[in-house]
């Protein structure tokens, strides 16, 4: 191998990885999944949400039992419109 | 388990010195410097944020082997260059002093940006949870 | 000569390094106090404390945006009988006045005033100092016309103020248009940084919190003795800010009274918008430096905080001048030198990496600490802002010094237009938060 395509090889390598840095950023703009905005919810007090991480602590709540009983309370049909 | 854990951290310890010495030896002593300075960033920081230490490390170990690869891509680009004679000695030498500490923020910043989110956790710290 | 190259070269190291020890101080600091919640998290607690506020809006051609952040405004908590707004219809060739107008007819706590193309239009603090003149608050309170604020924003902003040594508070800026594009995104990183990690250390390290122009306010008595708003400044924000450190007072951030704004979705917006405040900021740094360096109201921390905020926008001009310097000593000094040339060119290497690098680091703890993954990723096309920014600031530059030069006031004040896009998101988030 000469040193000509030696230096194009390392050079394009360069470029390559270069590219592939921006690439996650790139997949991001493309495909949005953390575009914001941020919600502002007002009135919530920091101290009751501290307390429901520790009692989640407490009794060690795993996220997929979590996430499979949040699924099911979604199903429920709204009593209230029945009140 | 454990031991597996330990052999895991002794391992990944090893790799990341080992990236800093070929790269302070073999490739140039300003780039084992960069690669120092890494470390230390990066340690104080990660020791601060949740995440299991195997996932820190290994972290840390992947960023020491990007910088020492990236490091060795720049130095035989300028090496062959002045080779090949593509501009004085003087000149490369230069360019490569001056903006190669500015090049590194490059690959420092995407693999920050991509260590930030595997190391994010879902402890809600503020009150506002973003959906 | 060399020893004078020598001299002004260590100078402006020791200039970065202090940078880049700051940024990183901040960042450790609100990572540390994060993890510490207990100590550090205060429950919004309900309080007695409730002075009379007013809320003054600047407005000039803001057709687009005051609707929505008045009918905002009709939905606070706070009680309305202690409730003033005063919307300052700066000479707007649009409907401002007469949405205003209507406004003001429904609530009466709303009120308006409209300046003439002969008195207004002067810039937005010859409009505040107009609003200040007619209201009767003991808290005076500013938003721009593009914000939209949570409902329970005044309490928040309010409470520092139980403590008597509070002058001034400031509020967390929120992109709302964040999704809108690219620019809107990389904006929103740009915030999260500065308020998520810079404002709160500030805060919690006892430094000199800025006060923003927005989302946050003054006690009035402050602002009589401070005779209201520098209309000679283009960064009226950081020159009240300083005032207000130098006359004794503090300004506390309040990280949970929490405003969306509608960010710029343009560069040549972005490019004006951060022009003005460059400017705005080296004008602050030539009036103030001096007072905030030999003041006696300022502890050391204080000082050394006040000088590099003020001086902010000057190190790009110092790293680029630190390079070329090292160059020239490089070049200079004997070839066996090689202690020398390392010792010249380390710090500077060091700065270049870690030093560049701290912006981004306290982005992505800001990140971190907000909850957010994937805007990481974006972390990398914050260089393309990075990179604009140091352009603008080095022109900025030139723009002061030729000023100075010439003896000349060579700003002008310049409006940033808002489109109400904002209003989209808004009502995409209207459905997914119930309010109470």
């Amino acid at each position: 191998m000469s040193v000509e395509n030696i230096v194009i090889s390392v050079f394009a390598a360069g470029l390559v990885a270069f590219s592939l840095m921006f690439l996650p950023s790139l997949l991001e703009l493309m495909y949005p999944k953390d575009a914001g905005p941020r919600v502002i919810t007002g009135g919530i007090d920091i101290v009751n949400l501290l307390h429901v991480k520790s009692l989640e602590e407490d009794y060690r709540l795993g996220r997929v039992e979590m996430q499979k009983l949040s699924g099911a309370l979604e199903l429920l049909p709204n009593l209230e419109q029945f009140i | 388990m454990n031991i597996i854990r330990r052999l895991v951290v002794i391992l990944l310890l090893e790799l990341t010195a080992l990236s800093v010495l070929i790269t302070y030896c073999w490739i140039d002593a300003q780039s084992g410097v960069i690669l120092v300075i890494f470390n230390l960033l990066f340690f104080s920081l990660f020791s601060q944020l949740n995440g299991d230490v195997c996932v820190k490390l290994f972290l840390l170990t992947t960023g020491n082997v990007l910088g020492t690869v990236w490091s060795y891509s720049f130095h035989m680009l300028i090496f062959y260059a002045i080779t090949y004679e593509v501009a004085s000695t003087t000149t490369l030498h230069t360019i490569y002093t001056i903006v190669y500490p500015f090049l590194n923020t490059f690959w420092v910043i995407a693999f920050w940006s991509l260590s930030a989110t595997a190391l994010n956790n879902s402890q809600n710290f503020g009150r506002h949870m973003y959906d | 000569m060399i020893e004078a190259v020598e001299a002004l070269f260590v100078l402006l190291i020791a200039f970065m390094l202090a940078y880049l020890v700051r940024h990183n101080i901040f960042t450790f600091t609100v990572l540390r106090r994060a993890n510490n919640p207990k100590k550090t998290e205060k429950a919004h607690a309900k309080s007695n404390f409730e002075p009379s506020v007013t809320i003054l809006i600047p407005a000039r051609n803001e057709e687009n945006v005051i609707g929505r952040l008045l009918q905002r405004l009709t939905e606070l908590t706070y009680p309305k009988n202690k409730l003033q707004v005063i919307v300052i219809n700066d000479a707007s060739d649009d409907q401002t006045g007469k949405i205003v107008s209507d406004f003001h007819r429904k609530y009466p706590y709303i009120e308006v005033i409209n300046r003439d193309k002969i008195r207004g239009g002067k810039g937005k603090s010859a409009a505040m100092n107009h609003g200040f003149s007619k209201s009767n608050g003991e808290i005076i309170l500013c938003f721009d016309a593009d914000y939209y604020p949570q409902q329970d924003i005044v309490e928040r902003l309010t409470s520092p103020f139980v403590d008597p040594t509070v002058g001034g508070v400031q509020g967390r800026v929120v992109v709302l248009n964040e999704p809108q594009n690219i620019i809107t995104r990389l904006i929103a990183l740009e915030r999260v940084g500065g308020y998520r990690v810079d404002q709160e250390a500030r805060d919690n390290l006892g430094l000199i919190v800025q006060f923003g122009g927005t989302v946050g306010g003054f006690r009035r008595r402050v602002l009589e003795t401070l005779h209201g708003w520098d209309e000679t400044m283009l960064s009226e924000d950081t020159d009240l800010t300083l005032r207000t450190y130098l006359a004794g007072y503090k300004i506390k951030y309040e990280v949970n009274a929490e405003c969306y704004e509608e960010a710029v979705d343009n560069w040549r917006a972005y490019w004006r918008q951060r022009y003005r405040w460059a400017k705005g900021h080296m004008q602050c740094f030539f009036k103030h430096s001096w007072k905030v360096l030999t003041t006696n109201k300022l502890n050391l921390k204080q000082k050394v905080d006040g000088l590099l905020l003020l001086s902010v926008y000057f190190m790009p001009t110092i790293v680029f001048l630190s390079f070329v310097l090292g160059l020239i000593l490089l070049m200079q000094l004997p070839a066996h030198g090689f202690g020398l040339a390392f010792m010249t060119l380390v710090p500077v290497s060091c700065y270049s990496f870690i030093g560049n690098f701290a912006p981004f680091f306290e982005v992505g703890v800001g990140l971190y600490l907000d909850g957010r993954k994937r805007s990481q990723w974006l972390l990398p096309l914050s260089i393309l802002t990075f990179l604009f920014n140091l352009s603008i600031c080095g022109l900025a530059l030139l723009d002061v010094l030729a000023g100075k030069i010439r003896r000349k006031r060579t700003h002008s004040w310049s409006k940033t237009n808002h489109s109400g896009k904002g209003d989209n998101y808004v009502n995409g988030l209207t459905l997914k938060v119930k309010t109470n």
